[in-house]
């Protein structure tokens, strides 16, 4: 956005004091910005207080300017400027002096206490250095600049207010530039656009940039009138006056102006009709004459005499061939509008082309005209007379036609497939229509042979033959008569000498062939070339030379184009073998590049592969590839590759890194790069990883050899630990229950105490004393006489009891005094842990009893254990005895307690015996394993009235389940406990 | 200025020339190169042409080309002719200074009659830059000839009203002017007119020593 013309300037309301200055900044701006927009906007944040808001947003810009608003109108409204600057916006030269005075306002003065000598000058945000001001008086400062190459835009006038705050009072754009130049080089044209339509069209050198806008302009009158100003538009250096007059001096001259100054060209005074660049002629048409050398132009002039006379020039070339030929221009120097052009070829089509100008040479040219052809006549019957006077106007075809083969001997190896071919001839030699070719082949080899003849129109032949030598001739016939005969000798073998030194190379933009003649005498030369493609056959064109020339300058020949050139010798009595070279008559680089890939990647090397360029995508002789290769983030390395290489190893690598790599051809006037590549060199070179793997499995299985033999060496002590043996809990029974003191506690009879499969599991009883207020001391002390005997047990809920009392026999009898014994034998006694929980702060009573079931308890039924005292453990626990109880088939829905009492039922004398109770929660008691069957008696009489609370304690249960001791199944449970002890039945 | 005599005149003239150098800024004030009688005399051969070309056209554009209604006989007496006598290119100017003035006409008249850019319009503003063209020439070949009223006389009272009048009007004058110009170039071809500037030469030169 360009500056504003107007910068903002400080001002005040009259009745504002200074302090207030922002606010009525911010109502300026707000003014402002509604006509400024964004710029002003982007002033105001710099000078409004509300800065102070970090993060500006549009919201924040709106409500500081509601506050400003509403402050301005408070105040009044009424703002002045408190200041100005001189001059306004000036334009100042470059390299001048220049001095800007900033006026403070009286008004400013009263009641802000500013002076000049608180003026501080900035250009942009950069504050001019003191030494530049100048204290003119107490309202004005000035500023000077000695160089006005250091002024930018805007040049402010500020204030340090009071608290040191920085106002701006005024700011002006100063604009720097270079007065324009003199205008140089005018000169002017006039086209003609149409008929009567002209236009002049004037250009100068405008000079150097004066970084102002300057405005050139065209001027132009007449000695006695003048006329408007032609102004350029989009350029600064020519203007086209559309409408001039002939014959009417004009004076023209260009002005430069810009704010610093004018400047005017050196003027010219012309006839426009000096500078005029006349249409070409048109309607060219060319006819031939009755004359065989001579055609006759005409065309039509589209300016004409009122206005001027032309001249013309005439440009002429038999077609075909690139040279011009020019009619004299004395011959054209008039006006005309038809023109006899004459010593041309008879039987000759031409390219003719005409232009023209004003006729006393002021002006310019035309263009060409478009060209037109037209051909000469025959020469035959043009004129008896000039037959007659002149014998060398020969009518027949002056020479045989070139005479050339191509011998193909692929098909059969005793035959070839001979192409003749031979050039019709230029109509000057020609003369006259060729109405058809004789041909003759002769077998030379054999005598005897009949002369084949052949008479055809067209300029090829093709002919079976078989191999041998062979004599070909060829006439061509006209009306007058034949031609002399072409003769060319086809040979068994090309066993004569080749030229040598064969080269190729281009010369004036044609293509040169030259080669060193052999030692024997040529009679001439046969040049074949074709264009190589990849798309196309080569199609072979050829010329035949004398035998004295030893090269060539081959037409035709297409830039970018890749020419094989052959050049055969041919001798009086055979034929040499041919010369080949490829050529380019112009390079260019590559039309594309190579497309590379990996042919195989290994850690630090691989082997790239490309196809080579077709020829048609070559545009020259490829000289190398180069291949580019780099990492990610690496440099890029270069090699060159010789062209003839279709692959290439690059080595020296980095391992399991990501490779870009790209491809350029080279010709001698390019290079193209082809396709990047990407690829991954391998993390492990060849044999890295079979290095690795293979001692790495050779360790495993060694390793695993060992761990076979160990295991086979230590297989008993593993099976322990992996299999532990089961018991078979139907074998299971409690042979004996040793609450016993410890020392009584000698369990080394207790193989023979205890047969094996007499127990087969150990149960676990759990009394909770939790309201041990509910026994009595008598009921505990059996409990404190178990303590007392098990002191090593105490504690240790681990040892055969505990949470998980069971899991563990082993541990079970190391508690034991005599673990040796019952760690070597599969019946292990097992201790049962009674465990009494502690009646508030008493210490619970643990109770052993003592199995001589080795069987584990699972871990649901130590989960159960963890649950103890929990009123959802007696399920868990009704499960442990079912999973265990003989009869859970008939009494499933029991509560194990009920199943216990039938067998105290059974053995009521033996109630101490009744161990496996475990009563939990509020309900549950300890059961007192008293040694009278009173006591017991009682005491399970309390605990049944005791849990009469809860569910599970239904005495009429237990009479009417009531099985003799026979019909008891054998199980775990302790069936028989003698009074006085827990021995085992 | 009459009872003074011929000093107050020169006098005057002098002033008037001086007034005229201050009066025209910058450029104006330079000389041009004067034009040649050959440059004057191809300008009045090819006005002759454009003349042609112009009334053919203004007839067939103007739908006036019925019973030659446009090729009066009576062309306007400042068009009449033949210009005959020497100095034939200043004889021009008169003429000329008369064509510029109706030549404005009828572009203002066809103006309001045909669509800006229309090429009778084109063809008028060209024969109308001809005319002032060749003023220009004769004003330089002849600095004699007093200069063109700088605003022309006011439009003749009895001027036709209505359009087809104007428009015949402008053909007949177009009509007239063809041949006025067709007669001057086929005199100037004729008799050249060199004469005129050899008579005044020798005028001139006879009249030297009379100079004071």
């Amino acid at each position: 956005m360009e500056a504003p013309s107007h910068p903002p300037r400080l001002s005040t309301g009259k009745k504002l004091q200074f302090g207030k200055l922002n606010l009525q900044l911010a109502a300026r701006w707000l003014i402002m910005l509604l006509t400024s927009g964004e710029e002003i906007l982007q002033d105001f944040r710099e000078r409004i207080p509300c800065r102070m808001f970090s993060g500006w947003n549009w919201v924040a810009y709106g409500f500081c300017l509601l506050l400003n608003v509403y402050s301005l109108e408070a105040s009044g409204g009424l703002v002045q400027s408190c200041g100005h600057i001189i001059p306004e916006s000036p334009v100042l030269a470059i390299g001048s002096n220049f001095t800007a005075l900033c006026i403070l306002n009286e008004s400013c003065l009263d009641f802000g206490n500013i002076y000049a000598s608180q003026i501080i000058w900035k250009i942009k945000n950069r504050v001019i250095p003191k030494e530049q001001y100048r204290e003119i008086n107490r309202t004005v400062s000035s500023v000077t600049f000695n160089d006005t190459s250091s002024l930018a835009t805007p040049l402010t006038c500020n204030i340090i207010a009071d608290g040191q705050i920085e106002q701006n009072i005024y700011g002006i754009t100063v604009t720097v530039g270079l007065p324009p130049e003199k205008p140089k080089n005018l000169s002017c044209i006039v086209h003609q656009l149409s008929q009567l339509t002209y236009s002049m069209t004037c250009t100068w050198d405008p000079g150097t940039d004066t970084f102002l806008d300057t405005q050139f302009r065209l001027k132009y009158r007449w000695a006695q009138e003048s006329f408007p100003d032609c102004i350029p538009t989009d350029v600064n250096n020519s203007c086209t006056i559309p409408d001039i007059n002939f014959f009417v001096n004009v004076e023209i001259w260009v002005e430069a102006a810009n704010a610093l100054g004018k400047a005017e060209s050196d003027p010219i005074v012309l006839d426009p009709i000096d500078i005029v660049k006349p249409l070409s002629p048109h309607n060219l048409s060319v006819n031939s004459e009755i004359v065989p050398t001579v055609l006759m132009l005409s065309w039509e002039n589209r300016i004409g005499d009122p206005v001027m006379n032309l001249k013309f020039n005439i440009r002429y070339r038999i077609i075909g061939d690139t040279n011009w030929m020019e009619i004299p221009s004395e011959d054209t120097a008039s006006t005309r509008t038809s023109f006899n052009v004459q010593g041309l070829r008879p039987y000759t089509e031409y390219v003719f082309s005409i232009r023209c100008m004003k006729e006393d040479g002021k002006g310019y040219w035309s263009d060409w005209s478009e060209e037109k052809t037209g051909i000469t006549t025959e020469a035959a019957f043009h004129d008896i007379a000039v037959v007659e006077s002149n014998c060398k106007l020969i009518r027949k075809p002056s020479k045989g036609p070139p005479l050339w083969r191509i011998i193909d001997a692929s098909h059969s190896p005793a035959s070839w497939t001979v192409h003749l071919m031979w050039k019709a001839l230029k109509p000057s030699e020609a003369n006259g229509v060729i109405l058809q070719y004789e041909l003759t082949v002769r077998d030379k080899s054999s005598l005897s042979c009949p002369l084949e003849k052949y008479n055809v129109t067209s300029t090829n032949l093709t002919l079976q033959l078989p191999n041998g030598t062979y004599e070909v001739t060829v006439i061509a016939r006209n009306g007058a008569g034949a031609s002399p005969p072409s003769v060319l000798l086809i040979p068994a073998s090309n066993s004569k000498a080749p030229v040598k030194n064969l080269r190729a190379l281009p010369k004036y933009d044609k293509l040169w062939v030259g080669w060193t003649a052999p030692n024997s005498y040529v009679l001439k030369y046969v040049v074949e070339w074709c264009l190589l493609s990849s798309r196309s056959a080569c199609i072979i064109e050829w010329q035949t030379l004398p035998g004295d020339v030893q090269g060539i300058y081959i037409k035709g020949i297409k830039p970018f184009k890749c020419y094989l050139i052959t050049v055969y010798p041919l001798y009086a009595d055979g034929q040499g073998s041919g010369q080949s070279v490829q050529a380019y008559l112009k390079q260019d680089r590559p039309s594309k590049g190579p497309t590379v890939q990996t042919k195989k990647v290994g850690k630090a090397e691989a082997v790239l592969t490309w196809n080579r360029l077709t020829v048609d995508e070559q545009n020259g002789f490829i000289r190398n590839y180069t291949i580019l290769y780099k990492t990610i983030d690496g440099n890029e390395t270069v090699v060159t590759v010789d062209p003839s290489k279709t692959e290439y190893t690059l080595s020296s690598l980095t391992s399991d890194t990501l490779y870009t790599v790209r491809m350029m051809a080279s010709t001698d006037n390019g290079s193209r790069t082809g396709p990047d590549f990407t690829f991954t060199t391998q993390k492990f070179g060849k044999g890295e990883i079979e290095a690795i793997v293979v001692p790495v499995c050779l360790a495993f299985l060694l390793i695993v050899l060992l761990a076979v033999l160990f295991c086979f060496n230590k297989r008993d002590l593993i099976k322990k630990h992996i299999w532990p043996i089961v018991p078979d809990p139907s074998k299971s029974n409690i042979a004996q229950w040793s609450p016993q003191v410890p020392a009584k506690h000698n369990f080394s009879s207790k193989d023979q105490m205890y047969p094996e499969g007499s127990f087969t599991d150990v149960s676990v009883v759990e009394i909770e004393a939790d309201d041990k207020k509910s026994f009595s001391e008598q009921d505990l002390k059996p409990f404190d006489l178990l303590k007392k005997e098990k002191s090593t047990s105490e504690g240790h809920s681990s040892g055969i009891g505990g949470s998980s009392c069971m899991s563990s026999p082993r541990q079970s009898v190391s508690d034991s005094d005599d673990s040796e014994t019952t760690q070597n034998t599969s019946s292990t006694v097992q201790y049962s842990t009674v465990v009494l929980n502690g009646y508030r702060d008493q210490t619970p009573v643990q109770v052993f009893s003592r199995s001589e079931s080795t069987q584990p308890l699972l871990d649901s039924e130590e989960r159960s254990e963890d649950h103890a005292g929990g009123g959802d453990s007696t399920p868990e626990r009704q499960q442990y005895f079912r999973q265990n109880g003989g009869q859970d088939e008939t009494n499933e829905d029991r509560p194990c307690f009920e199943r216990t009492k039938q067998i105290a039922h059974a053995n009521e004398g033996d109630l101490v015996g009744f161990v496996q109770l475990q009563i939990s929660g509020q309900s549950s008691q300890p059961l007192g394993l008293g040694m009278e069957k009173n006591i017991r008696e009682a005491a399970l009489s309390n605990v049944l009235q005791t849990s009469s609370e809860g569910q599970t304690v239904r005495p009429e249960i237990v009479e009417e389940n009531t099985l003799s001791v026979d019909e008891m199944p054998k199980s775990y449970l302790p069936q028989t406990v003698r009074q006085g002890g827990y021995m085992p039945q | 200025m009459r009872c003074h005599g011929r000093p107050w005149a020169v006098l005057a003239a002098v002033t008037k020339g001086l007034l005229i150098l201050w009066a025209v800024p910058g450029q104006e004030g330079r000389p041009l190169k004067a034009p040649t009688v050959q440059q004057t005399q191809a300008l009045v051969k090819l006005m002759a042409e454009d003349a042609q070309e112009l009334f053919t056209f203004y007839e067939k554009d103007q739908h006036l080309a019925i019973h030659n209604i446009c090729r009066t006989n009576e062309p306007p007496h400042w068009l009449q002719g033949p210009v005959k006598g020497p100095c034939v290119l200043q004889r021009l100017w008169q003429p000329m200074v008369r064509m510029d003035q109706a030549l404005q006409d009828i572009i203002r008249h066809q103006r309001d009659l045909s669509p800006p850019g229309a090429e009778i319009l084109r063809r008028l503003n060209n024969t109308h830059r001809n005319v002032r063209g060749l003023l220009n020439n004769l004003a330089g070949l002849f600095p004699a000839l007093s200069p063109r009223p700088s605003h022309r006389p006011p439009p003749s009272p009895a001027g036709p009203t209505s359009i087809f009048k104007q428009k015949l009007q402008g053909c007949r004058i177009l009509w007239s002017y063809a041949r006025f110009m067709a007669r001057s170039s086929a005199q100037l071809e004729a008799r050249g007119g060199r004469r005129c500037r050899e008579r005044r030469r020798s005028q001139r030169g006879s009249r030297t020593p009379a100079r004071p």
